[in-house]
């Protein structure tokens, strides 16, 4: 049950806010998780709307997403990769991209995630205002951590990549997908490969050179990934299948 | 909190908690265009609504966060062109395209999309089809396909743009139809073809005896389009009544259990609440919520509280309190201690000795062979010919199983009910249902009232498909009505709709088959064992239909045509799982998808092409159908001849718009250039449904004539967005010899609209279609005397029988005329005077099939089993149309929910029986921008036994996609997929059998 609302003009204010220990407050930048579920405890929400958090930029080849930007936003960027737009499309409606932020997204996603698929690949940063510090999405998933902080994210942050690409297996063209793939080729010649469609959130089942050992981490990643959806047979077998689908295409990227 | 809101350009002052949506604050202050949907994520988009010219959901926007921020609803967009003296500005464009392309069915969700697509045209002045579907892919729509909101989309922006938009109702380009003609399907019509149509109206094979009509075979604009254009408070939620509480109902957290004790003491003790009840509280009556006729088909075996529950999401108690909040929190303090018993998830463990009985209280009655001892709520045995003998006489006998899911019906708007005392102590149901008459002779003993003490109000429905044939939730707002003394409302949220309504009846099917070496079926042998979850709603004729449809069309060739040998045998049994009940197409699709699965295998076996092979065995033109001999949902029946079957019509159209022959047998066609892992893929099921019971379903029509001319039209057929509404204006506009425009349908409430037995059964069109046809007879009599009358009084003398109604006027046949305005005040004002008014009613002995060829491709991924549906065409017999628009949308609506049960919907439950599909994310249906082309023709029949030669449309649809898409899958790379829906799993594991 929401308590309070708050607005406020400058990030140190939210930063106050949002450090009460009561109630407690989380940020909200659409609002799309919270609003309208009656959930037990009493909360207060800030609304970072007006703080200014809806920039993207680039910067030294880093792309930087403030945290209040819109998914919608990204779609609508000439600055985002097409596959990055690919699995935001494939992550909600337009009518929640036009609500939903990037922070919030990634916050509330699951293993079933294509945006938080694709995050990973690309091993956003998330960068925390009040602790200062930057953290790994994929260390951020791992903590398991989501509700416990009492702190704001600025931006997402990630080097732009050389090739990007994703790849799904899923009932219709738009639905969750029960297996995905998401790479991501840096100038180094690193390749790094995600998976997701199951679990809490998606996993990073590949990080190095491109070579003909991906199909096989991947499988290997997914080898457990059995649930109400779809089997772990099944899903690690797909996952090797996509992974090596999208390998190929960052090879005829790579020339 | 006070806010500050600025909504539709007007600042707008409101308190509003810090918690409240932008909805609820909305629909509060009287902005009822925005719906609830009852979704719990956003995913339906009902409550859409602009936020700084951008489509948002409000249900999952805080009213906080959109201060500062310009907000538009559709009540600000457009308006009705005429007030009367006051001049308004009309509707905008977009509310006008869709108003003509017949893009509103249900009408729930089209405020949403008229919003999405404003948003759209003002920063995109020529959107692609592809851009349109993106923009409004936000708002489900479970009515209409999305075919024609696009449409209207496009139309809209052509028109904004400047450009002339052509008619509706234009000239179809030559060379749109496939010069091969099939057996011209009836016994007595003739076609007059070629002639098609623009994008919006579907190829029409019309009838010469349609030709010369004015209204009936026109694409009509429907007569509720403008205020639901509107969003208008036409729904059953859109009201606010002084006092009103708000109802929810605890939910079992287990499957099955005794309720050893329930203690509400604290939950009635919380401000705010006005009524807890349990069991304890209400009278013991047995019923079923089953909407249908007198005597209930099925077992008696529901009560609207019991001291046992069967399901999780099963009924412990109810709750009224001033807010849904305060309700919400009084549920929690419920407390309920169950004696947990052992559960019953698997419908092949139902009947086996020892296994737990789902309904042993004392109370429960029997229909026909129900045992609750053997947990069977239904059973079918019906032989046709000799079967046995039939297999003697077969070269092969194929024999298979297959297996079909429980999916939902999905309708956007929830079950929602509105329950209050009038003033003269008669209880008020204003309710979102398919089956106001049922509903108030059902409900009356469960009450405590007599029928007369009850009035049931339908208001406009927002989609039912079967889902609203129940009387589900009624019950509790009338419980706790008669409880407080106050106006309840209940509403289901999205949730509920899944755990606590009603699905499909998920069946195991095994067939068995025998075929000469020619290709003649010898015989044909269904067993269904069909799961009705906990209770027994619909469980015989549900379950009956599945055979009686599918299995009557293959009847077999030479003298097995004349003496098909055919057996159908069922079990119903229970489960404890939610209730299965009515579902568009009511059991017939799952029929049709082990069927057409299986005679696709014997053809291919057989080395025959698949639909010389259907077309070989289908009924014909003047047979018997072949079950109206055997069984007739519980009664007795008698014997029908099917006089109209356009089948081989259907089959004809459908390959050529499919392009059949350039794709089935090209193996090239089947590659696809650059992907080696993609195979493409045909098929095809040809299907039959029926139109109406025989002997039972009973539609009835009031008409009477005003002052003007015009007349009203009161009908007990509910509309639940299907336009019925329109075609039966349509076709007493006919008799009439007045527009469309000069009927004012209302329909439906039990004091004032003549009984009928509701919107199912595919009989509208057909059953309250030629009750109101007969009862416009009645007027046009009373015309034509009066009007007799009055020109004879002017001159020579005519008699009535040669009066011509037209053009709002009776005709002499000297050229005299009288306008229907004058008859009207001559009738009410000057002369004899008398009401001029008709009541009829309409009971048909015959149930005429319509017939349909579904066509699908597909791309299938041959190394992880994902399946993309590219194309459905589906060519239908369905008599004459009389609404080419409406028609064509319920056939593409159909076709999509169609679609989801070829790939994509299921209810899943785990082992202790809790389901995993609670929402539109997990239970996933189609949306705008993931939509296969789709394209329908009709192949018009004249029925005889119609005034208007009109067979059913509604429900053929959900019949042949599954299978056609199973087809498909097999064409396009060997997998055998006999369980749907096809997921990429089920092909992937087929794939690997091959």
């Amino acid at each position: 049950m929401i308590i309070e609302y708050h607005r406020p003009s400058t990030i140190d204010e939210a930063l106050k806010l949002i450090s009460r220990k009561k109630p407690r407050t989380l940020p909200i930048g659409g609002g799309t998780t919270i609003s309208g579920s009656a959930g037990d405890e009493a909360v207060a929400v800030v609304d970072i709307q007006d703080l200014g958090l809806d920039g993207i930029k680039i910067e030294g080849g880093c792309l930087s997403i403030g945290a209040a930007c819109k998914l919608q936003s990204l779609v609508d960027s000439e600055l985002i990769h097409p596959a990055v737009k690919e699995t935001v499309l494939k992550e909600t409606t337009t009518n929640l991209r036009n609500m939903a932020s990037l922070a919030g997204a990634l916050m509330s996603a699951d293993g079933r995630s294509p945006l938080a698929t694709m995050m990973l690949a690309l091993n956003a940063r998330l960068v925390w205002a009040a602790a200062k510090q930057v953290v790994n999405l994929s260390e951020w998933y791992k903590s398991n951590a989501k509700d416990a902080t009492q702190d704001l994210i600025l931006s997402i942050d990630f080097a732009l990549p050389i090739w990007c690409g994703y790849t799904f297996s899923a009932r219709t063209p738009g639905d969750r997908p029960i297996v995905c793939a998401a790479a991501a080729l840096m100038a180094d010649g690193t390749l790094r490969m995600s998976l997701g469609g199951y679990g809490a959130s998606p996993v990073i089942a590949y990080e190095g050179p491109v070579n003909g050992s991906v199909a096989g981490k991947a499988q290997e990643a997914y080898s457990q990934a059995g649930d109400e959806w779809a089997s772990a047979a099944y899903r690690s077998e797909t996952a090797a299948i996509l992974a090596a689908r999208l390998v190929s295409e960052a090879q005829q990227a790579n020339g | 909190m006070q806010l500050q809101l600025m909504v539709n350009g007007k600042t707008q002052t409101w308190n509003a908690e810090p918690g409240t949506t932008l909805l609820a604050l909305l629909r509060e202050n009287g902005y009822f265009g925005a719906k609830f949907g009852g979704c719990s994520s956003g995913e339906c988009g009902a409550c859409t609504v602009l936020v700084d010219n951008v489509p948002v959901n409000s249900c999952k926007m805080l009213a906080a966060q959109a201060v500062g921020h310009d907000i538009r609803t559709i009540e600000g967009i457009g308006e009705h062109p005429e007030q009367g003296w006051k001049k308004t500005g009309g509707l905008h464009p977009i509310q006008q395209a869709f108003i003509e392309t017949g893009a509103i069915q249900c009408g729930y969700c089209t405020p949403a999309m008229v919003l999405a697509a404003k948003s759209l045209l003002e920063k995109n002045a020529s959107p692609s089809e592809s851009e349109v579907r993106e923009a409004l892919s936000g708002i489900l729509c479970r009515c209409t396909g999305y075919v024609k909101p696009v449409e209207a989309v496009m139309r809209a922006a052509a028109f904004l743009r400047g450009e002339v938009v052509p008619p509706i109702d234009g000239p179809i380009p030559a060379g749109e139809w496939s010069e091969e003609k099939g057996n011209e399907g009836s016994s007595n019509g003739s076609y007059v073809g070629p002639e098609t149509a623009t994008r919006v109206l579907p190829k029409i094979r019309t009838m010469a005896e349609t030709k010369t009509l004015n209204t009936v075979g026109k694409p009509e604009k429907k007569v509720d389009a403008i205020k639901l254009a509107q969003g208008k408070p036409a729904f059953t939620a859109d009201i606010e009544m002084r006092g009103m509480l708000v109802a929810k109902v605890l939910h079992s957290p287990v499957a099955h259990a005794n309720i050893k004790r329930i203690d509400v003491s604290k939950a009635r003790a919380l401000p705010g609440v006005a009524a807890v009840l349990t069991h304890e509280d209400l009278p013991r009556v047995v019923y079923s919520t089953a909407g249908q006729s007198d005597p209930i088909p099925g077992p008696l075996d529901t009560f609207s509280l019991d001291r046992k529950v069967r399901f999780v999401g099963d009924r412990v108690a109810f709750v009224a309190a001033e807010s849904e909040a305060i309700a919400e929190q009084a549920l929690k303090l419920i407390e309920v201690e169950y004696e947990e018993l052992p559960i019953l998830l698997d419908a092949r463990d139902s009947m086996k000795d020892g296994a737990p009985i789902l309904h042993d209280e004392p109370e429960f009655v029997n229909f026909d062979h129900s045992d609750a001892s053997k947990n069977l709520a239904a059973k079918i045995r019906i032989d046709i010919g000799d079967v046995e003998k039939g297999f003697a006489e077969a070269d092969r006998i194929f024999e298979a199983d297959y297996v079909v899911p429980k999916v939902q019906q999905a309708h956007i708007e929830p079950h929602v009910v509105v329950t209050y005392w009038d003033e003269d102590d008669r209880l008020v149901i204003r309710t979102s249902t398919q089956v106001p008459f049922h509903l108030r002779r059902v409900l009356a003993p469960v009450l405590g009232l007599p029928v007369k003490r009850i009035r049931v109000i339908k208001p406009r429905v927002g989609g039912g498909f079967g889902g609203k044939q129940e009387i589900l939730i009624e019950d509790v707002a009338a419980h706790l009505t008669i409880a407080t003394g106050r106006p309840v409302r209940f509403e289901y949220t999205r949730e509920e709709e899944f755990i606590a309504a009603r699905s499909r009846h998920p069946m195991r099917v095994h067939l068995k088959t025998g075929v000469k070496l020619d290709g003649t079926i010898t015989a044909n042998e269904m067993y269904a064992l069909s799961d009705t979850g906990a209770y027994g709603c619909h469980a015989l004729t549900v379950t009956g239909n599945t055979g009686h449809k599918s299995m009557a069309l293959y009847v077999g060739d030479g003298e097995y045509r004349k003496k098909p040998n055919i057996r159908f045998y069922a079990d119903v049994v229970y489960t404890n799982t939610p209730p299965a009940g009515a579902f568009r197409g009511y059991g017939v699709p799952q029929g049709y998808w082990p069927l057409e699965r299986h005679i696709e295998k014997i053809a291919r076996e057989l080395g025959m092409d698949s639909l010389e092979f259907r077309l070989k065995n289908a009924l014909r033109p003047g047979e018997l159908h072949p079950f109206s001999t055997a069984w007739s949902e519980g009664r007795e029946p008698v014997p029908e001849i099917v006089h109209t079957v356009g089948l081989e019509e259907c089959v004809q159209q459908g390959k050529a718009a499919i392009g059949w022959d350039q794709k089935y047998n090209n193996p090239d066609w089947h590659l696809v250039p650059g992907k080696p892992h993609l195979r493409k893929g045909i098929g095809v099921a040809t299907v039959m449904q029926g139109t109406a019971i025989p002997y039972l379903d009973m539609g009835g029509a009031s008409i009477k004539m005003n002052d003007d001319g015009s007349f009203n039209l009161l009908v007990g057929a509910t509309d639940l967005g299907t336009g019925s509404d329109t075609v039966l204006g349509q076709m007493v506009a006919e008799v009439l010899g007045v527009p469309l425009e000069d009927i004012i349908v209302y329909s439906s409430d039990t004091d004032f609209t003549p009984f009928d037995v509701g919107a199912y059964a595919s009989s509208t069109t057909y059953i309250s279609g030629a009750a109101a046809v007969k009862a416009a007879e009645k007027v046009a009599e009373r015309v034509r005397i009066r009007a007799a009358a009055m020109l004879s009084k002017q001159g020579k003398e005519v008699k009535p029988e040669e009066i011509h109604l037209a053009d709002r006027c009776a005709h002499a046949p000297d050229g005299r005329s009288v306008s229907m305005a004058e008859i009207a005040m001559n009738a009410l004002h000057h002369t004899d005077q008398e009401q001029i008014m008709g009541v009829a009613s309409f009971v048909s002995p015959v149930s005429p099939p319509p017939f349909a060829a579904q066509f699908a491709e597909v791309t299938v991924d041959i190394e992880t089993g994902q399946v993309v549906v590219d194309k459905l065409v589906m060519a239908v017999d369905s008599g004459v149309i009389v609404n080419p628009v409406t028609a064509s949308g319920q056939i593409e609506g159909g076709m999509t929910q169609a679609l989801g049960y070829a790939v994509c919907e299921e209810m899943v439950y785990d082992a202790n029986g809790r389901a995993r599909e609670k929402d539109f994310e997990n239970y996933h249906i189609f949306r705008f921008n993931e939509m296969p082309e789709l394209e329908t023709i009709f192949v018009e029949t004249y029925e005889p036994s119609h005034p208007f030669g009109i067979k059913a449309v509604a429900e053929i649809p959900m019949d042949g996609v599954a299978p056609a898409v199973g087809n498909a899958i097999l064409d396009a790379c060997g997998a055998q997929v006999d369980e749907n829906p096809a997921t990429p799993e089920r092909v992937w594991r087929a794939l690997k059998q091959r």
